[in-house]
Order: structure tokens, then C-alpha cells, then sequence
């Protein structure tokens, strides 16, 4: 004991100099540089979407603005695509994730009675699901005889039950929340979905906030159903699908840069166009984020220490 | 309260589980009908019709009139749905409509299309009539599980019905592509597109800034390797960038390949065909004719080295392999920062488009002066031999079997391949163009079909039969003759500039491009290649894009490491495809040769 305690002193003070944690410097310097790095990507699009033509052709590294220009924004949403496939969006994400959220929760909730009957063979059933998937013809067969195929429905109703945060919140149900809660509850004159909706789900808004962030992010970026199943009708296009082509599809770029003229300014830099969408795209997301940091770090640390 | 809860739980899990299977529950039409009897209704009904409609009344809009109205949902590569108005404006559309008694759906995509075609098409519920990349295992394939309709027996039980058509699945060529697919020239499938430029098309000519022409080389268009070598060196020594070969993200050593390397009797990009990565020795069309992978010859060393020594001295875009997006070349170029770019200049109007790209949309003042189209290089008096067969299969389009009316959709290709059709596409009377209504009528057009470049490119319907989407002549042509020989009238819809800047190109193509390309014989169109070879081509591409850009980069020292290089090109099996393109190509000839 008193030999640590000598070689952590001695640790501590080759570290201090000149009154200095040069370790804790050291951490946090590699911190910022990596989180720099990571975050200019995003600041890049941010510079590039908003810098004036004549400065966006010069090139180069762009660290800060260089003046504003917003002709790309005004281009954007004067453009019906964009526009209609925002609103797309934002539907889409909102049913999806309320949805999902009631369906997979109410699942995992009745699962997590591993003491019922049968439950543990429905478990059983939906984690098979998880490893083993139909693949893309049976499922194509099954939206076709549900008659979903060509509908906005099939970007809604097939991720109802996510599998994976089914398993999560049956873990979290199993062993998070107290029996004892239910039962006094129960004796109370709560039924099981006065138990459910008024005891269980109060309790467990961390995790929910947390999974409803994920599943949300998840379908607000989504644009494969679309591409599979839908296709053809184009004012069903989520903004995910006009941001893959925006810089996959030469047609819609020349459709926008076009309109662009036709509003007055000069042919924009397809590149500059892409960042103004991509800034777009991730807006939504980054402006709820902050709502749901709270519940948000309460959810990602849930269950992580054992008592 | 227990036992509540039992069954609440079971309840929600005979839900999931009726949904599971919901979809399994009910057999659709479509899925119900199996290939053969899917054949059998097709050319029962079309016998129907037939009947119904009498000798010659095909080409007679009156007699469509008798007949149901159907809906045809007909998909296509990389058009553009976006527009709604335009679409539900489109006069094309709205003249096919009206002649056919028919109602059109189009369907289109670019990312993800493929997959979703064959996925529909497997599932029962693909288009009426859909295209494929032209891909000899697909139509095999489709053919065995019995997923596309022999349109063949259908047009064949109606000629008179189906005249255009009848001509042309019973051609000679026709039944050589069936026999090459199908392994029986009698077996139709598909409508072969066939794609053949109106002039050559070649790579391995730069487009040069004139201003930075004049200032770092006197104005004088380089003609050899060297002078283009010193003309790429001294624009690097003055600030610019000398040369961005459009090598994309890695894809496209074609371009460096045609400008430095088959000058000088050398081929340095991965091999993948008989004339693309391969030199021909011997003569063309005989027993001695003989393509061999030369990437990692003495010769092929020296190009690359030339490259690095390029690359070093700011010659060479030092991009290259990193930049992967034509717009930031185009931004380069209009923003005066490059000397020389590539763009398959061999093409007339490509010099038109690159000049409208890149540089007349920055420029309010451009003037088809500013720019310079070079010359195809020579090294020690000597041209580099490109090898085309001038034409290749672009895509098959096919009738599914779960289309319940292939005779109306057949009655679709007809027209669109009568005089009637094609002139209706291409805004002609027969033949000719009508230069009464040009502009306005594509500007209509336009808001249908997408690109918005003022021409009819990618108009729907419009490379069925020409992959380059220009007017094919079946009235007066076999087919062969008219998809190999089509006729170009984008120079009728372009605007003075646009002409002459397409005559400009034009002008100075033609004084080298007869020395610069050589004319395969047709049976090459015939050369398929083992599945094997795919892998190779493969694994060689790949070799090639690691090597080249570090040799020309400077990681590498191209010295040191050739030794490397070439035996990872022998152990990813170089030889064997080179076997094995020799003895397709001599299966060719044997075959389809006469």
C-alpha cells in the first residue's frame, strides 16, 4: 500500500512541472485537435454554402467567412422539390418515430414478462429477426400483398418495431424498473396500461428520449425505402433522396443550378449547392439535439452502474 | 389481473405475428402466373389482337382506337420526374397517348435503379417495358427462370401488325446478337440498343486555355509528346496547373493513357477488352491478329516515369486520382487555374458541352475563341492506334412475363420505331427537321425530360433503339445499318454558338482522327469474355489504380518497385486474361466473322 502510494507520488510529480499537469494538457490538447478535425467537415459545408461566387472559386482552405451570400438558401427553398421533399421529411420522421417508438415499447414492455407464458418464445421470434432477415424479395413480396408498395406509408409503417431498441427497452424494462412500483401501483387500482403509460413510461424517459433521438435520426436520413419501393411518384421524395442525388445525379443538379439562373444569379458552384443541402439536411437534426441532451445523457448511462 | 395480462401479451404477439405473414397470405395475380403460362396468355392475347386488327392496320392510329386502352409504364435510365408540370405537359407523351389509345407511365431512377428493376421483375411487378445494361448473363438468366416475354413469337405471329419490328428481329445481325445471348438466333428477348456515334469518338485530346496557350508557349498547340511535355511544364512553372487528365477518383486512366501512352506504341491502363489496356500485333481480321497486355512493358515504364517527372515539375494536376468531381476540374478551368484539360475531345460536341460547363457559364465575355482544341499527339512521327468497333450494345429492353398485354406494348415499340415515331421524337418530318418550331419545341420538351441543356437528350423513349439517342432510319435502313449509321440533329436545335463550337471541334478532329482510329471489324462486337475474366479485370483495375498513382505521386519510385508491380500483375492472373481475349476474340471471328 504505501509502496503505490510512493510510485503514484512520483508519477504525479514527474507530471507536474512547473506547477503544469502536463499529461492533463497533453489529453486535452489531443481532445480539441481531435474534435477540430472531426468538426470541420461540418464547418466547411457551413463556410462553403454561404461564401460569395467570386471567393467560393478562388479555392483553397476555407477556415472563415469570406462575406455572405445566401443565393444557394434562397435557391433551395424556391425550388418545389426541395421544399415538397422537406416536408416529406419531416412527416415522415415524426410518424415513424412516434410510431415506432409506441409499438416497439409496448412490445418490449410485454416481452420483458419473461414470467408469462410464451413470452420468451415471442423473444425468441423477434431477435431471430435480427440475424436473420427475409432479404430484399421476400420483403418486396410482403409490402406488395400489404399493398404498401408505392405508398407513403412504406417509409412509416415497416420500421414500427425496431429490433434493436426492442431489445434495449426489454432489458431496461427487466431490470431497471422496480417490480415493487408495479405492484403498489396494482394494488392502487392502476390496470396494466394505467401500470404502462403512467408508471413505466414517467420513469423511463431518458431511455425513451435517447432511442426516439436515434430512430429519428435513422429516418430523417432514410432514403432507401423510398428508392426501392416508392421511386416514381416524386413529390414522395424524402430530403435524404434529393441530398443522394444532389450529388449522385447530374439531372437534378442541372435543375437546380438552372433555377437558379432563372432567379436572377449567377450559375452556382454545383459544389457550394451541395454544401447549402447538406447544411439543410442536418439542421433538423442538429436543432432537436439540444432539447433531448438532457434525457439524452441520462439514457446513454442508464443501467451502466450496478447496485 | 395475471391472466390479463397473459392474454394482452399473447394478443400483441399473434398482431406481429398475422402482420409477419399478412403478405403471404394473399397470391397475387401476378405472382400467380408462371412463366410459361405467362408466355401462353402473351401470345394468346396478342393473337387476339391480331385478329382484331387487320392486315397493315398497324400503322393506322384509327384501328389503336378499337382496341382497350392500357396503361404502359415504361422505365428508363436518368431521366427526371421532377418536373410535374412539364410531364403532364409533355407533347411527345401526349401524342403517343392519343395514337395509341394507351396511357404512359414513366418510371426512372439513377442510384438503386438497377436493383429495384430486377427486384420488380422478380417479384412480378416490373414495367411494362424496362431496359437492362446490356449484360449477356442477365439475359440468360431472365430467360431460364422465365421472366421476360419472347416478343419474337409475338411479332413473328403478326407481321403485318408489327412491320418495323418484323424487319428487324429478322435481320441477319439481329439473329447473331440472339444466337450470341441466347444460344438460338430464333429466340427474341429483347430490343437491342445499339449504340454508334455519328462521327468518331475518341480520347486523348486536351482542350487548352488559349490565354495561357499564348503566355507560356507562344500560342503554339503542342503536337508531339515533348512539346505537350514542355507546354505542361512551363504553365506549372508560371503558377498554373498544366494538365488535369480527368482521371476521376481513379477511373479513368483512358485519357492519360490515349494522350502520352499509345503515342508511343504503348498501353498503360488495366487491360479489360481487346483494345482498351491491349496492343495489337499481327493483322486485324485474320489468324495473326494478337492483343497483348503491355501495363507492365519497358515502354509502359518510361510513360509513367515521364508522368512522375510531369507531376513533379506542377506539369500534371496534383489531384490526380484525389479529385473526383468534373465540377471541381470545371471550377478550375473557368476560374483560369488550368492549362489543359480532357474531356474525350474526340467527339465534336463534347467541346461544345465542356466549353458551356465550364467555361462560358463563369464567363459573360466568352467567346468560342477563348478556348483551343488540340491535337491528338504523335511520338517519333507516329500517331497512337485507338481501336473501336464504333459500335457496342448499349442496353436490352425487355417486356416482362407479367405483363398481361405484351402485344400493346409491342404496338408501343413499333411506333416508336416507324418513321412516325422517330420523327415524332426527334421533332422531324420524315426525317427531316423541322426548323419551323426547333427552340420552342424543346423547350417544351425540356421541362419533361430533365437535363435542360436546350437539346433532346435523354428524351424518354429516345435511346431504345440508338444508345447515343440519336434518329435511326428503319424505313430505309436493315437494322444494322440504321443503329451503326444514325442521324445526329442536335446541331439543328443548337443555338449559333453551340454550331460553332461544334464546328470548330469538328474542323480540327478531322484533320487527324482518320490517322488516329482504326475501325474494327464487326465480329469484335461479338467478343464475350468468360465470367472468370470479370474477377481479373478486376483485381488488375485495382493493382493499376494502387501502383500508377503512387509512381506518379512520388510515393513509389517507380525504379525500385516496377519489379512489384509486375508481379502483382502476374499473380493476379494478367496472362490468363490475356488468353483469354485472344481466344474470345478468335471465337468471334470464327463465329460471326462471315
Amino acid at each position: 500500500m504505501k509502496k503505490q502510494s510512493k510510485n503514484a507520488g512520483c508519477r504525479r510529480s514527474m507530471l507536474m512541472v512547473c506547477g503544469f499537469n502536463f499529461y492533463d494538457v497533453f489529453v486535452t490538447l489531443f481532445c480539441v485537435i481531435f474534435g477540430l478535425i472531426c468538426f470541420y467537415p461540418l464547418w466547411y459545408c457551413i463556410v462553403a454554402s454561404v461564401m460569395p461566387y467570386d471567393e467560393y472559386i478562388k479555392g483553397g482552405l476555407m477556415l472563415w467567412f469570406k462575406g455572405f451570400d445566401f443565393q444557394y438558401y434562397i435557391q433551395i427553398f424556391h425550388t418545389k422539390v426541395y421544399t415538397n421533399s422537406l416536408v416529406i421529411s419531416v412527416l415522415k420522421t415524426v410518424l415513424s418515430t412516434a410510431l415506432s417508438l409506441f409499438v416497439t415499447s409496448t412490445m418490449a414492455y410485454a416481452v420483458s414478462k419473461v414470467h408469462v407464458r410464451g413470452m420468451r418464445f415471442i423473444n425468441a421470434l423477434v431477435v431471430f429477426n435480427l440475424f436473420f432477415a427475409g432479404g430484399l424479395v421476400p420483403t418486396y413480396l410482403l409490402y406488395k400483398g400489404l399493398h404498401l408498395i408505392g405508398s407513403f406509408w412504406v417509409m412509416v409503417l415497416p420500421g414500427a418495431l425496431n429490433i434493436t431498441y426492442f431489445i434495449i427497452m426489454r432489458n431496461y424494462f427487466s431490470f431497471s424498473v422496480s417490480r415493487d412500483l408495479e405492484e403498489a401501483a396494482m394494488i392502487d387500482g392502476c390496470n396494466e396500461f394505467g401500470i404502462f403509460f403512467r408508471i413505466v413510461m414517467p420513469l423511463s424517459r431518458g431511455m425513451i428520449a435517447a432511442v426516439g433521438l436515434f430512430i429519428a435520426v435513422i429516418n430523417w436520413n432514410d432514403y432507401y425505402s423510398y428508392m426501392m419501393f416508392i421511386s416514381n411518384k416524386t413529390n414522395l421524395q424524402p430530403f435524404a433522396w434529393v441530398l443522394h442525388r444532389m450529388l449522385t445525379d447530374a439531372s437534378m443538379m442541372n435543375q437546380i443550378r438552372n433555377g437558379a439562373v432563372s432567379l436572377g444569379f449567377t450559375l452556382p458552384p454545383p459544389m457550394a449547392l451541395r454544401m447549402a443541402t447538406i447544411i439543410c439536411a442536418t439542421l433538423p437534426i442538429m436543432i432537436v439535439y439540444p432539447f433531448i441532451q438532457p434525457y439524452f445523457t441520462s439514457g446513454m448511462t442508464l443501467g451502466a452502474v450496478k447496485e | 389481473m395475471k391472466k390479463f395480462r397473459c392474454v394482452l401479451c399473447l394478443l400483441l404477439a399473434a398482431l406481429m405475428l398475422a402482420a409477419c405473414f399478412a403478405g403471404c397470405s394473399k397470391k397475387t395475380a401476378t405472382s400467380s402466373a408462371s412463366a410459361s403460362s405467362s408466355a401462353a396468355q402473351s401470345t394468346a392475347a396478342s393473337t387476339t389482337s391480331s385478329a382484331a386488327a387487320s392486315s397493315s392496320a398497324a400503322a393506322n392510329p384509327q384501328d389503336y382506337a378499337s382496341m382497350d386502352t392500357v396503361n404502359v409504364r415504361f422505365a428508363q435510365f436518368g431521366n427526371s420526374l421532377d418536373d410535374a408540370d412539364g410531364y403532364a405537359n409533355d407533347p411527345i407523351r401526349a401524342q403517343i397517348q392519343k395514337d395509341l389509345n394507351i396511357t404512359l407511365e414513366y418510371d426512372t431512377g439513377t442510384d438503386g435503379f438497377d436493383d429495384r428493376m430486377q427486384t420488380e421483375l422478380y417479384t412480378g411487378a416490373g414495367p411494362d417495358l424496362f431496359p437492362t445494361w446490356g449484360e449477356t448473363d442477365k439475359i440468360a438468366k431472365y430467360i431460364e427462370d422465365g421472366l421476360v416475354t419472347n416478343i419474337g413469337e409475338i411479332i413473328n405471329a403478326n407481321p403485318d401488325r408489327y412491320p418495323t419490328l418484323y424487319k428487324i428481329i429478322n435481320s441477319a445481325e439481329y439473329k447473331a446478337y440472339n444466337k450470341l445471348y441466347t444460344g438460338d438466333e430464333n429466340s427474341t428477348y429483347a430490343i437491342y440498343s445499339v449504340a454508334a456515334f455519328a462521327e468518331p469518338s475518341f480520347g486523348g485530346v486536351s482542350v487548352y486555355n488559349q490565354s495561357i496557350l499564348d503566355q507560356v508557349n507562344g500560342g503554339k498547340v503542342p503536337a508531339t509528346i515533348d512539346e505537350f511535355m514542355t507546354y505542361c511544364e512551363a504553365a506549372g512553372k508560371a503558377g498554373y496547373v498544366g494538365w488535369w487528365p480527368r482521371n476521376n477518383k481513379l477511373t479513368n486512366w483512358y485519357e492519360i493513357d490515349a494522350e502520352m501512352a499509345l503515342p508511343q506504341g504503348t498501353s498503360i491502363q488495366a487491360p479489360s477488352a481487346a483494345g482498351t489496356g491491349t496492343i495489337l500485333s499481327g493483322e486485324l481480321g485474320t489468324d495473326t491478329e494478337k492483343w497483348t497486355i503491355t501495363a507492365t512493358s519497358d515502354a509502359s515504364k518510361a510513360v509513367v516515369k515521364q508522368l512522375a517527372e510531369l507531376y513533379k515539375a506542377g506539369g500534371l494536376d496534383a489531384n490526380i486520382g484525389v479529385k473526383g468531381d468534373f465540377d471541381d476540374a470545371y471550377a478550375d478551368f473557368g476560374a483560369g487555374k488550368l492549362g489543359a484539360v480532357n474531356f474525350g475531345f474526340g467527339y465534336p460536341g463534347q467541346f461544345r458541352d465542356f466549353y458551356n460547363a465550364a467555361w462560358a457559364s463563369v464567363k459573360t465575355d466568352a467567346t468560342p475563341d477563348d478556348l483551343t482544341v488540340g491535337q491528338a499527339l504523335t511520338s517519333n512521327g507516329s500517331y497512337g492506334q485507338i481501336y473501336d468497333s464504333g459500335t457496342w450494345i448499349n442496353s436490352h429492353y425487355f417486356i416482362p412475363t407479367s405483363c398481361t398485354y405484351p402485344d400493346r406494348v409491342l404496338d408501343l415499340v413499333e411506333y416508336i420505331a416507324s418513321s412516325k415515331g422517330q420523327d415524332l421524337l426527334q421533332n422531324c418530318t420524315d426525317g427531316q427537321f423541322r426548323a419551323d418550331q426547333g427552340s420552342d419545341y424543346w423547350k417544351t420538351v425540356d421541362g419533361a425530360y430533365g437535363y435542360g441543356d436546350g437539346r433532346c437528350k435523354y428524351c424518354w423513349f429516345s435511346y431504345m433503339f440508338s444508345g447515343t439517342e440519336y434518329y435511326v432510319d428503319f424505313t430505309n435502313n436493315d437494322w444494322w445499318t440504321a443503329v451503326s449509321h444514325p442521324t445526329d440533329f442536335s446541331s439543328n436545335w443548337a443555338t449559333e454558338t453551340d454550331n460553332q463550337l461544334v464546328q470548330k471541334a469538328r474542323d480540327t478532329v478531322s484533320a487527324y482522327s482518320g490517322k488516329v482510329v482504326v475501325t474494327l471489324p464487326s465480329y469484335y462486337n461479338m467478343v464475350a469474355l468468360p465470367s472468370q475474366a470479370t474477377d481479373i479485370i478486376s483485381k488488375l483495375s485495382d493493382i493499376t489504380n494502387e501502383y500508377l498513382a503512387q509512381f506518379i505521386g512520388g510515393q513509389l519510385d517507380v525504379d525500385a518497385s516496377w519489379a512489384d508491380y509486375v508481379k502483382a500483375y502476374q499473380d493476379a492472373g494478367a496472362a490468363d486474361l490475356e488468353t483469354m481475349i485472344n481466344e474470345a476474340v478468335a471465337t468471334a471471328r470464327t463465329s460471326y466473322a462471315s
